[in-house]
C-alpha cells in the first residue's frame, strides 16, 4: 500500500500507462494494415489512409517509449567494457559520458525547436495532418530525453548511485 | 576523412564502449558533427522522422514480433511440437531432434530466434530434463543453436532489416533463406543423431495411431500460416509488412477465437511487450540513419570501395574478411546494430566486386545469427540461460559443436552462392 504512494510506486502507475498508451498505439499500426489488406485483396477497394496512419502510429509508438518508459539501461547496448570496470569507475566514466550528450543534445534544442516551427506549413499526403502532429513525439522526446539524462546524472551524483550504474 | 568525423568517431566509440545507448550514442555523436561541421543539428531530426516515415517495411518487424508472441502464448506452437514429435521422435536422441524440428516450423511462421528460444525453446528444455535423460547444459545448447534458423528461415526479422539498410527486396531475402534454411537443419539434425549414438540418447515412444490422426488434424490450421504468409508474398496478394499484420491476424483469431487459449489480458500484454521490443530496436536504427548520412555525406563508403578496387581483393577474400569482422563484432554488439551500421558502409564495395546483393544480405544475417549464440555477448543464450535458470556455462560446455556446425554452414552458403541465389532466381528476383 505504501509502495502505491511513494513517488517510487507513482512512477511505476505512470510507466505501466505510458506502455498501455505504446500498446495502444501498436493495435492502430497493427488494426490499421490488417483493415488495408482485406479492403485491397477481399473488399477490391483500397484504403488511401491507412498506411500513412500505421506509419504515424508506428512513430509515435517508438518515440513515446523512448522519452518516457524504458530506461536507459533497457536499450540496447555495448557493455562488456562497462561491466568488467569497478563500481566506482563505472559511475565516473558514466557521469561524463552522460555529460557529454547531454551538452550535445542542450545545444540541438533550439535548432529542433526552429525544425518543428519550420513544419507548420506541412502536411501529410493523404490525412493531411500537419506533420508538427504527426512528428509530435519526436520533440517531446527530444525535450525529455536531456531531462533523463540529467536525472541519471543527478542519482549517480546522490546516496543510491549504485541503483543507477 | 574530415577531423569533424573523426572527433565523431572517437565520441562514438568512447561512449558506446562506456554503456552509452548504441542508438542514442550513434543519433548524439551524429548531431555533436553537425555542430562541429556548423551544419544545422535539426537535420538530425529531419532525417530521422522523414526516414522512419519512409521505411514502410520496418513496421513488418513488430508485426512479425506480435505473431510469434501470440503463437507462444495461444499454444499454436506446442501443437506444432506434437506435430513434430509424431515426425522424428521416433530417432535416437528424438527430443532433441524434434527441438531442431520445431526450431524450422517456428521459423517459417515468425523469423525471431528470441521468440523460438523464449517460447517453444522452454517447454521443450523442460521435456528434455524432466524425465527426457538430457542434461539442462545440453538441452539449452539444442535450443539456443536451433534457435538460428529463425532469422534465416523466411519471414526473417534481421532480413527485413537488410533490406531496409540495402534498398533490396525483402521477398528476394526471404526466398534466398529458404534452402539455407534446410541446409542448417538438416546438418544440425545430422549432429544432434551423432551425438546421440555416442551418448546414448533416448527415443521417444511414438503415440498410438489413434491419437497421431487427432496430432495431425490440430496441427494443420497452424501449419496454414507459413503458406498464406509466403504464398500471399510471393503471389502479390500483399507486401512484406502486410504480410506480417496478416500472421499477427491469423494467430490471434486462432489463438483468441478458435483455441480460446489468449485472454483480452495476455493480449494486451503482448502487444505492450511487442512496443517496447519495437521501440528499442528502432531507437538503434534512428541512430543508424543519421550515422549513415554523416558516412555518405563523407564518401566512406566509396573509399572503401576505391581501396578494395586498388588493392585487387577478390570477391572470395573480401567475403572472408567480412565473415571475421562479422563474426567478431556478433561477439560483442547487437545483431540488429551491426546489420544497420556495417551494410551502408560495404554495399558500394560489394557492387565494385559484383556480389550479389541477396547472396551479401544472407551471409551478412548468417553471420549476425550465429553471434547471437556466441559468448560473451549472445542474446538467445542470455534469453535461454535466464528463461530456464541454465547457467550460461553450462550451455557453453555443450554448443561448441552446434557452433562448428554453424560455421561450416556458414562457409559452404559464403562459396557456394547457388543455395542463396537459385530460388530468388527461379523466380525473377535476381537476373
Amino acid at each position: 500500500m505504501q509502495d502505491q504512494v511513494s513517488p517510487k510506486g507513482v512512477l511505476r502507475k505512470i510507466a505501466l500507462a505510458a506502455d498501455w498508451a505504446a500498446g495502444a498505439m501498436l493495435f492502430v499500426v497493427f488494426a490499421s494494415l490488417v483493415a488495408q489488406t482485406f479492403m485491397r485483396y477481399a473488399m477490391k477497394s483500397p484504403l488511401s489512409t491507412s498506411q500513412e496512419l500505421a506509419a504515424i502510429s508506428f512513430l509515435w509508438l517508438v518515440f513515446w517509449l523512448a522519452g518516457t518508459s524504458i530506461a536507459l539501461q533497457h536499450h540496447v547496448r555495448f557493455d562488456i567494457l562497462y561491466n568488467a570496470l569497478p563500481d566506482q569507475g563505472r559511475r565516473v566514466t558514466s557521469i561524463l559520458v552522460n555529460l557529454f550528450y547531454l551538452g550535445v543534445f542542450v545545444w540541438a534544442m533550439r535548432a529542433t525547436w526552429e525544425y518543428f516551427v519550420f513544419l507548420e506549413f506541412e502536411k501529410t499526403a493523404s490525412l493531411a495532418i500537419s506533420y508538427q502532429i504527426a512528428f509530435l513525439p519526436y520533440f517531446i522526446f527530444f525535450a525529455v530525453f536531456p531531462l533523463k539524462i540529467a536525472v541519471t546524472i543527478l542519482s549517480l551524483l546522490g546516496r543510491d548511485w549504485r541503483e543507477s550504474l | 576523412m574530415s577531423t569533424p568525423l573523426i572527433y565523431m568517431l572517437v565520441a562514438l566509440v568512447t561512449t558506446t564502449a562506456m554503456g552509452f545507448p548504441v542508438g542514442f550514442a550513434l543519433f548524439g555523436s551524429g548531431i555533436f558533427y553537425f555542430i562541429l561541421t556548423g551544419q544545422d543539428p535539426g537535420l538530425a531530426g529531419e532525417l530521422i522522422l522523414h526516414g522512419l516515415f519512409g521505411a514502410f517495411v520496418l513496421l513488418a518487424v513488430p508485426l512479425f514480433v506480435l505473431a510469434a508472441r501470440l503463437m507462444n502464448d495461444g499454444g499454436i506452437t506446442e501443437r506444432l511440437l506434437q506435430l513434430c514429435i509424431v515426425l522424428v521422435g521416433r530417432h535416437r536422441g528424438g527430443l532433441a531432434q524434434v527441438n531442431v524440428m520445431t526450431s524450422l516450423v517456428f521459423a517459417a511462421m515468425s523469423g525471431s530466434a528470441t521468440a523460438d528460444a523464449a517460447g517453444v525453446g522452454r517447454v521443450l528444455i523442460r521435456m528434455m530434463t524432466k524425465g527426457g535423460g538430457y542434461t539442462p547444459g545440453f538441452a539449452a545448447a539444442v535450443t539456443s543453436a536451433s534457435a538460428t534458423i529463425g532469422p534465416i528461415f523466411p519471414p526473417s526479422i534481421l532480413m527485413v532489416l537488410y533490406a531496409l539498410a540495402s534498398s533490396t527486396s525483402v521477398g528476394g531475402l526471404f526466398m534466398a533463406g529458404v534452402l539455407p534454411g534446410l541446409l542448417m537443419t538438416a546438418m544440425m539434425m545430422m549432429l544432434v543423431a551423432w551425438l546421440a549414438r555416442r551418448r546414448n540418447y533416448p527415443t521417444v515412444a511414438p503415440p498410438p495411431m489413434s491419437e497421431v490422426m487427432g496430432i495431425v488434424l490440430r496441427s494443420i490450421l497452424p501449419m496454414l500460416m507459413p503458406a498464406i504468409l509466403l504464398g500471399g508474398i510471393y503471389s502479390g496478394a500483399f507486401t512484406p509488412t502486410e504480410a506480417a499484420a496478416v500472421a499477427s491476424f491469423y494467430a490471434l483469431v486462432l489463438s483468441a477465437a478458435i483455441y480460446r487459449t489468449l485472454g483480452f489480458k495476455e493480449f494486451v500484454e503482448a502487444l505492450t511487450d511487442t512496443a517496447r521490443v519495437t521501440a528499442t530496436v528502432t531507437c538503434v536504427f534512428f541512430g543508424a540513419f543519421v550515422f549513415s548520412y554523416i558516412l555518405t555525406v563523407e564518401r566512406i563508403p566509396a573509399a572503401i570501395a576505391v581501396f578494395f578496387d586498388n588493392t585487387d581483393v577478390s570477391a572470395n577474400m573480401f567475403l572472408l574478411a567480412v565473415n571475421f569482422l562479422l563474426l567478431i563484432l556478433g561477439c560483442f554488439m547487437d545483431a540488429a546494430a551491426i546489420i544497420l551500421v556495417m551494410v551502408p558502409l560495404l554495399l558500394p564495395t560489394i557492387q565494385t566486386l559484383g556480389i550479389d546483393p541477396i547472396h551479401f544480405g544472407l551471409v551478412v544475417t548468417f553471420n549476425v545469427t550465429i553471434g547471437l549464440v556466441t559468448p560473451p555477448y549472445g542474446m538467445v543464450l542470455f534469453v535461454v540461460s535466464g528463461v530456464n535458470k541454465i547457467p550460461i556455462r553450462e550451455i557453453l560446455a555443450e554448443i561448441w559443436p552446434f557452433i562448428a556446425v554453424l560455421l561450416a554452414a556458414l562457409a559452404i552458403l559464403t562459396y557456394v552462392p547457388w543455395f542463396s541465389l537459385a530460388l530468388p532466381t527461379y523466380f525473377g528476383f535476381v537476373r
